[in-house]
């Protein structure tokens, strides 16, 4: 099963119904769920969805920062992969353009997350 | 994204992104600015399906005839020799709800729907044959028709049509319960709660069990009754899928979204019978035509909907002035956002000459072709 801590439903909902286009079981928790309550729970992975707020605002949603040492692999996905950066002490700055509609993704790794893909994709 | 943490080897980037993509191998932690799980990202998919079956390694045991299984094995453990009571609202969530628990805990089902006149053409015939056939003894549809048109007279706004729709739902079907059902010790109501209508969003923070409309916040605790929710952990097309595997007609299962208050939203303005005859008789010729021409299939939502305004036609001699049909047909993924569906002129021209020959009460038909945004889908 994977788990999916929700920062912005309508992005979670999204995720946890391609997740489950492949067989396997997605449920969307709170963001702010404890370490200890996602170990009973058992998960084989943690995604954590986009939302509409953004990591420099001082009130934005942040999960539990132990989740980082369970062991579980994560993935973080737009506001989910600032809030990662964030909070293992990378820096995240104000983007001078707001990110909009399709663009072109240049692959320089084609391994683990990204790999079959080519070099560039629309994203 | 300027640095980044420790450990973490970027892996993509964009011209207005550099770090795009990032990972760190040894503790499994990978980060990507872009939204996988949006259709316009083409290979999305592939990335999701790399993280969740390559590293995450998860089980492939989300599969919809065990689902059907554990569901119906669940409601066995938990209502046991408790009689249950299950609204029909014509819609597919509660059918499939309904047939769950026919399936487990068969004669203590007890029924009831609610005609309140403001479905589609033979909705309720058709549904409430289709449970009579399949073995509902005990089913009570409730003619309220009179009693939701008397409540919506002179009433013009939207909001103000669909609480009246709420109350007065309440107030039937408390009322069907007492009456029909006294004999009968009920235990659980039960609805169907799909797996969106549970989870808010995250700025409401404390999160989950959100309940689907009045009826249910007010009803189990008048009456006692405990809350069975069968299908609450499923998306529509799941529920879907769920009832193909019980054997439910894919005519009754894939009809297009209806939403709860019903023609009401759909006549612009105040209702009245004779617009609702006038709707009703639009749409289901919109309808039967699309299907008839293979087009339904292809659609996301289609209806038809009146406009409170009449205008000059001509028939014979003599002038009419009678209202307008608005034809709506959208393609969507998600009904988050849709376009109008392109079909031929021709067809567009079979169906309004067929409205305009068999309804009464129509001398105009326009096809609204606006996107979502910034229209919506619905007219209310």
């Amino acid at each position: 099963m994977i788990l999916i801590l929700n920062f912005g439903s309508q992005f979670a909902h999204l995720i946890a119904r391609r997740v489950r286009d492949l067989g396997v079981k997605a449920e969307i928790v709170p963001f702010n769920i404890s370490a200890t309550q996602i170990q009973k729970l058992d998960p084989s992975g943690i995604i954590l969805s986009g939302g509409p707020a953004s990591v420099l605002d001082k009130n934005s949603p942040r999960p539990d920062k132990r989740i980082f040492a369970l062991g579980l692999p994560i993935l973080g996905i737009c506001y989910g992969h600032q809030v990662m950066v964030q909070m293992l002490k990378g820096k995240v700055i104000k983007g001078q353009y707001r990110e909009f509609g399709k663009e072109i993704l240049n692959i320089s790794k084609l391994s683990n997350i990204f790999s079959s893909l080519s070099p560039k994709e629309t994203v | 994204m300027r640095t980044l943490p420790k450990g973490f080897i970027k892996s993509a980037s964009t011209t207005t992104c550099l770090n795009a993509g990032f990972f760190d191998n040894k503790k499994k932690l990978y980060g990507i600015q872009f939204h996988p799980e949006v259709t316009h990202t083409k290979k999305g998919k592939k990335v999701l399906e790399n993280f969740v079956l390559s590293i995450c390694k998860a089980k492939k045991d989300w599969r919809i005839d065990s689902i059907t299984e554990n569901i119906i094995s669940n409601i066995k453990q938990e209502v046991g020799k408790e009689h249950v009571v299950v609204g029909i609202s014509g819609g597919v969530d509660s059918l499939v709800a309904a047939t769950l628990i026919h399936r487990a805990i068969g004669s203590q089902t007890h029924a009831v729907f609610v005609d309140n006149g403001l479905m589609r053409k033979d909705e309720v015939g058709q549904v409430s044959s289709y449970l009579k056939k399949h073995g509902f003894k005990k089913l009570y549809v409730v003619d309220a028709r009179k009693t939701f048109l008397n409540h919506l007279k002179s009433v013009d706004d939207p909001e103000q049509k669909r609480k009246i729709i709420g109350h007065t739902f309440i107030e039937v079907f408390e009322k069907a319960i007492r009456q029909e059902l006294r004999q009968h010790s009920i235990k659980y109501l039960a609805q169907g709660t799909i797996y969106p209508d549970r989870i808010e969003s995250a700025s409401n923070s404390k999160t989950a069990s959100k309940i689907k409309s009045h009826h249910n916040l007010t009803l189990p605790d008048k009456l006692g009754f405990k809350i069975l929710e069968p299908i609450k952990d499923l998306y529509k097309d799941e529920v879907r899928k769920v009832g193909l595997s019980l054997g439910l007609p894919k005519e009754l299962l894939y009809r297009h979204p209806f939403p709860g208050p019903g023609l009401a939203v759909r006549i612009v303005g105040e209702v009245t019978k004779d617009r609702l005859r006038i709707l009703r008789e639009a749409d289901a010729v919109f309808i039967e035509e699309l299907k008839k021409f293979g087009e339904y299939e292809r659609i996301w939502q289609a209806f038809a909907a009146l406009l409170p305004v009449k205008v000059v036609g001509v028939m014979g001699d003599a002038r009419t002035y009678e209202y307008v049909i608005a034809l709506r047909a959208v393609d969507s993924i998600d009904g988050m956002s849709a376009d109008w569906h392109k079909m031929s002129a021709a067809l567009l021209e079979k169906i309004s000459s067929t409205i305009i020959g068999k309804v009464r009460g129509v001398n105009r038909v326009l096809y609204d072709i606006t996107q979502k945004p910034p229209a919506t889908i619905e007219y209310e």
